[in-house]
């Protein structure tokens, strides 16, 4: 990219503040998220989630206020059988595509605040954010391992 | 002439019937047996290896040693507490299977299921009972300090590495499969994840009457 258009995109940016992907024709199909065993720190949460524009959307960031903090992770078993869990910057959805976060494979990771706070069947709220403006929030149930 | 007739058909059917006997037992010692001894889907054999010393402390502070795995079956997986995604499912599986293995009224064996923690840092003797009996009240919670812990990894041929993160977000990476000890301390199979109970049971059924099968001999 030459100088010149390096600045043209720059200025363009700067110019159009508004241009964000949004994520409200994602739909969320099914998912749960794991109670908190006794003895740990962290939970899981799992879902499908269907993107149903002509659009690819993708998805940066989950937050929840129940949770001290929201990851995107990705676990992965290897040939010698050893299972790895590696941060996920961002999950793209292609158009009509449904994503399927499920165990052993892309799951939300969550540090628990309390963990008095939950019990079965509980709803938790969670946001996803597609880009500056725009955010989808949906719930999820809480279930018994 | 007649009676020596007779007599010559009943040995040439005495001989076939011999012959197909030995034929027969042949044929079902080779699809067994093969070149390298018997042969099972997902049975470590020939050679199956041996586990070596380990000394691990259980929840209840107690010493576990190579000792423990002796005159019991036991099924074993390395794991953390703080790891939510493959462990519980793992663990649950696993202990429902020893609870209905060991409901068989058939059942003839002991048979003890081990959960080995390599995160001795957050998964302390109290949390380690809180987060074991959760799953079963007969799951045994053992760890250790890191250097016991890598032996007791090395005593399966497998690994453990804890991987940096943003404080205390640390993970670590691990074993993910059901390692099958036989009461020799043999380990007799290694069952990969997803695991479900079912799965681990028929495995856990086809080895044993396959150990059995070898002790009669
Ligand atoms: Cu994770």
């Amino acid at each position: 990219m030459s100088k010149i258009q390096l600045c043209l995109t720059l200025l363009l940016i700067a110019l159009c503040p508004n241009i964000v992907i949004a994520c409200d024709s994602l739909e969320l199909l099914d998912g749960w998220v794991k109670k908190p065993l006794p003895g740990t720190k962290y939970t899981a949460a799992y879902f499908s989630i269907k993107n149903n524009s002509h659009g690819t959307q993708s998805i940066n960031k989950f937050s929840s206020d129940q949770f001290k903090k929201v990851m995107m992770h990705s676990s992965s078993t290897n040939s010698e059988g050893i299972t790895k869990m590696n941060p996920v910057s961002s999950l793209m959805l292609l158009p009509s595509q449904i994503l399927e976060a499920k165990p052993g494979g892309i799951h939300l990771m969550l540090s628990v605040k309390n963990f008095e706070l939950f019990n079965a069947d509980q709803l938790i709220s969670f946001s996803a954010s597609c880009g500056k403006n725009s955010s989808w929030q949906f719930s999820l149930p809480m279930k018994s391992p | 002439m007649i009676l020596a007739k007779t007599k010559i058909l009943y040995i040439v059917y005495t001989s076939i019937l011999i012959i197909a006997f030995l034929f027969g037992i042949l044929i079902s010692k080779t699809t067994t047996t093969g070149l390298n001894g018997p042969h099972m889907e997902g049975i470590l054999w020939p050679n199956p290896p041996m586990i070596k010393p380990l000394q691990l402390n259980n929840q209840h502070g107690e010493k576990f040693t190579l000792e423990n795995f002796k005159n019991t079956w036991s099924l074993v997986f390395f794991g953390f507490a703080n790891c939510p995604d493959i462990c519980p499912m793992s663990l649950q599986a696993m202990t429902k299977a020893a609870k209905a293995l060991r409901a068989e009224t058939s059942s003839d064996f002991a048979l003890q299921t081990v959960f080995i923690s390599v995160d001795p840092e957050r998964d302390t003797l109290a949390n380690l009972t809180k987060y074991a009996s959760y799953f079963s009240k007969d799951l045994i919670a053992v760890t250790g300090t890191p250097d016991e812990l890598k032996a007791a990894a090395r005593s399966f041929n497998t690994l453990f590495m804890k991987i940096e993160g943003v404080g205390e977000d640390y993970t670590i990476e691990h074993s993910s499969g059901i390692f099958f000890i036989a009461p020799s301390g043999h380990m007799a199979s290694v069952l990969t994840p997803p695991h479900n109970s079912l799965q681990i049971a028929e495995r856990f059924q086809n080895i044993f009457s396959f150990y059995q099968g070898i002790s009669d001999e």
